[in-house]
């Protein structure tokens, strides 16, 4: 089947949807398809700007093709007759960041009808597609609730799963991912204190210098710097994946993410349990307490309470670990059937 | 200029002046070396009617698809005239891509009326004319109809269809600027062409004098204003008769003949609709004609044009296309007098037969020149090559225009705007270009 993936560009931003794009069209090869991707410049910036974006891509006219698979706003509007949309998320701020407040589309006549307009477009795209794929589950109820339509969930699966092979454990526990207040490593630097002899390694790229120099002078303050290593630097993936096979377990604990998150994907793929939070979001719809990690509530203390009752049984950790892979191929996550269901 | 190929649509039988004119300029265009296809836009039984000679091809407009339509023909020439009758087919079919309307009557709301009946709609009685002309046109719950000066002033309808063509003819100048104001394309005001061959001399002088109307006699005419004249005049009265040239109702009939009685006038004669070879016979006596209309509602008239040709002193309403004529090629006569200044000019034309003749030659000079089917064609071929020109454009223009109704946005949307300003910027035209960047930049002023 000859495929194009079809997503939006910034140029120079390159983040989980960009790598997801990347390993689709790769993935789509090795499954024997002829693929090609193409990313459309986009930008958000003014709202007013936002109509001529949809009108772009309402534009455009593709051929040679036999099924598009299409990713974000606004590229999933170009027409196409036999076209899969995996929807990694929408113009969110035509939708729920408008509700808490977090949008550029202003509260005015004029920005009542860009919003009218996006949802006008949205509802266009969904309804000539011929399935909707999203995400995450809090993808597909914000399409049900804002647009009326349904949607099955498709997590994308890890890209390189091959290195995550999991390995003796050597007693510490790793937080990875981007460093930031809303992942909030700090939390995991304060539960040091209530986890004694506990050793933690946070390994991922600070958003900004700020953030990681906050992170160390926390360290400093908790008196745990001993027990604490910081490797704040985008961490080359056999690095990574190195750290996390020797990791006794993974914490990860974004507030109210979207996904489950690559570093749960990342740990359970090695047989590593996940510590996370209570309102972690996306995240708990793979991680069950006691079973295949711990979910705790966001506080120091019982993160801390967590941490150390891993540690104090590694056999209990090692078979979270192992219930954790389990969970990962019972959902099947991975590229062979994601691939197969987006070419279904 | 390449040969265009060229839908000609319209009615095309008999009983249409504006179809005799559709058959002169077809053959016109024909001779010039454009291919013209004749598309028949009348309904019902009128379509039944036989049809003209024709250089190409004759058919019903609905026979043909919209897209065979598109691509078969470079521009769409649609005759709109106020009668649905003969015009009926043409109103979906009105493409802002490749339609140039010639609008023969500056008042169509017959022919909308007609549409909204035919099709079921009777609510856009009241919104269209609302949308069109704001809510002042239109009280809620006002009848649609009113009277016909009232009608013409508060809602035409002329934009109803202006609006909606490619580019657009007004017959004369003063309806044009509300063409042009409707119309998204190029405006062009030609006087109407129309000829009528072999049609007999002016009759020698003799003691009696007969006045001819013609065409279809309705109170619009003003012929009681004629009978008046007559009767008010001790030297028109008994010498001067009136005879009505076409078709006009029982009412009609008994409304003039009551009043000739009444004023001791020779009653009208009345011949019915007649044939072109017919019109030549009646015309053999006649001394003068009138084309006096109150209020005007026309573009143009081919009865006037045919009345100039004849070589025969003419009166006409000096109001509207009428009032555009050379003035001393007709007798003019004011609204509000016209009975007074029929009488002063029938009066001069039964005493000064030489005079009057010579102001018959020269309007037949401009009637063989000004109103020549030649003459409209060197006008109309460089607005139909204008539109054919800028149809890729106009076509690109649409689509975007299309997309974005799709989003909700109506044509006055500011990113409708936008679009087409960048369409309408892919070209040479330096105005153009300047206008795009005026109406694009502001919503990027921040980006640039």
């Amino acid at each position: 089947m000859r495929v194009l993936v079809l997503s939006t560009m910034v140029p120079f931003v390159h983040g989980g949807a960009e790598e997801l794009f990347d390993h689709l069209v790769l993935n789509l090869r090795r499954q024997g398809h002829d693929a090609e991707g193409m990313r459309l410049p986009f930008t958000w910036d003014p709202a007013e700007g936002l109509i001529e974006e949809m009108l772009i891509a309402r534009q455009i006219r593709l051929t040679n093709i036999d099924r598009l698979i299409a990713l974000k706003f606004p590229a999933y509007m170009v027409p196409w007759h036999d076209k899969v949309l995996w929807v990694l998320h929408q113009y969110r701020q035509a939708y729920d960041l408008l509700d808490v407040g977090g949008s550029n589309i202003p509260d005015t006549p004029r920005g009542r009808q860009i919003l009218a307009a996006i949802r006008a477009g949205d509802a266009q795209a969904f309804r000539e597609s011929k399935r909707i794929h999203t995400n995450a589950p809090i993808t597909s109820r914000r399409m049900k609730q804002y647009n009326g339509f349904d949607s099955s969930v498709l997590r994308p699966p890890l890209n390189d799963p091959e290195l995550f092979t999991g390995g003796e454990a050597e007693g510490y526990i790793l937080a990875t991912g981007r460093v930031n207040a809303g992942k909030r490593q700090s939390l995991l630097v304060r539960a040091l204190r209530h986890a004694p002899g506990v050793r933690l390694v946070v390994a991922g790229p600070p958003d900004t210098p700020a953030d990681a120099e906050a992170l160390r002078r926390l360290a400093v303050e908790e008196g745990v710097e001993d027990r604490v290593t910081l490797d704040l630097r985008f961490v080359p993936r056999t690095d990574l994946a190195r750290m996390v096979n020797g990791a006794l377990a993974v914490a990860y604990l974004p507030y109210d993410e979207d996904s489950l998150g690559y570093c749960t994907m990342e740990a359970f793929q090695a047989a590593k349990p996940v510590i996370t939070s209570t309102d972690s979001g996306g995240v708990l719809d793979i991680v069950r307490d006691r079973d295949n990690g711990r979910v705790v509530p966001p506080e120091p203390a019982e993160l801390g309470a967590a941490m150390a009752g891993l540690a104090a049984d590694a056999a209990r950790a090692a078979r979270m670990g192992r219930a954790g892979r389990d969970a990962m191929e019972a959902e099947g996550l991975d590229w062979p059937t994601t691939v197969e269901r987006l070419v279904a | 200029m390449r040969p265009l190929r060229i839908a000609w649509a319209g009615p095309w039988n008999d009983r249409s002046a504006i179809a005799a004119f559709g058959e002169g300029m077809a053959a016109e265009l024909a001779a010039r070396g454009h291919e013209v296809t004749v598309l028949r836009t009348e309904v019902g039984e009128f379509a039944d009617l036989p049809p003209r000679p024709a250089p190409g091809e004759v058919h019903p407009m609905d026979a043909l698809g919209d897209n065979t339509i598109e691509y078969r023909f470079d521009v769409l020439v649609a005759q709109i005239g106020d009668n649905y009758n003969f015009h009926g087919a043409l109103l979906r079919r009105i493409s802002p891509m490749m339609t140039v309307g010639v609008f023969h009557d500056a008042f169509i709301a017959n022919l909308f009326h007609g549409h909204v009946h035919w099709s079921g709609q009777p609510e856009l009685l009241s919104t269209v004319p609302r949308e069109l002309y704001g809510p002042e046109s239109m009280a809620e719950g006002e009848p649609f109809w009113t009277g016909m000066e009232e009608m013409a002033r508060r809602r035409p309808m002329l934009e109803w269809l202006a609006r909606r063509c490619a580019g657009a003819v007004a017959h004369a100048g003063h309806y044009a600027p509300r063409l042009a104001a409707a119309c998204p394309g190029p405006v062009a005001t030609i006087p109407l062409a129309f000829e009528v061959p072999d049609l007999p001399p002016l009759p020698r002088p003799w003691n009696r004098m007969t006045v001819a109307a013609i065409g279809y006699a309705n109170p619009n005419r003003q012929l009681d204003q004629v009978i008046t004249a007559i009767g008010a005049s001790g030297t028109l009265r008994g010498h001067c008769r009136l005879r009505v040239i076409g078709a006009a109702e029982e009412a009609e009939r008994a409304r003039l003949t009551a009043l000739a009685e009444l004023l001791g006038v020779a009653p009208p004669e009345f011949t019915g609709w007649v044939s072109d070879e017919d019109l030549r016979w009646q015309l053999r006596d006649v001394d003068a004609i009138t084309c006096l209309r109150n209020p005007v509602l026309e573009g143009a008239s081919a009865s006037v044009i045919l009345a100039l040709a004849s070589g025969r002193p003419t009166l006409v309403t000096n109001h509207g296309c009428y009032a555009e004529l050379p003035g001393d090629t007709v007798l003019a006569c004011r609204p509000e007098a016209e009975a007074l200044d029929a009488m002063r000019h029938l009066e001069w034309v039964q005493a000064n037969p030489a005079e009057a003749a010579a102001l018959g030659a020269r309007g037949q000079a401009v009637a063989l020149t000004r109103h020549s089917f030649h003459t409209y064609a060197d006008a109309l071929l460089p607005l139909l090559e204008e539109v054919t020109r800028d149809r890729p454009r106009r076509e690109a223009r649409v689509r975007l225009a299309s997309l974005l109704e799709g989003f909700g946005l109506g044509p006055d949307d500011p990113a409708t705007r936008r679009a087409g300003a960048v369409v309408d910027a892919m070209g040479l035209d330096p105005a153009k270009v300047e206008q795009a960047r005026r109406i694009a930049a502001p919503a990027f002023r921040e980006t640039a």
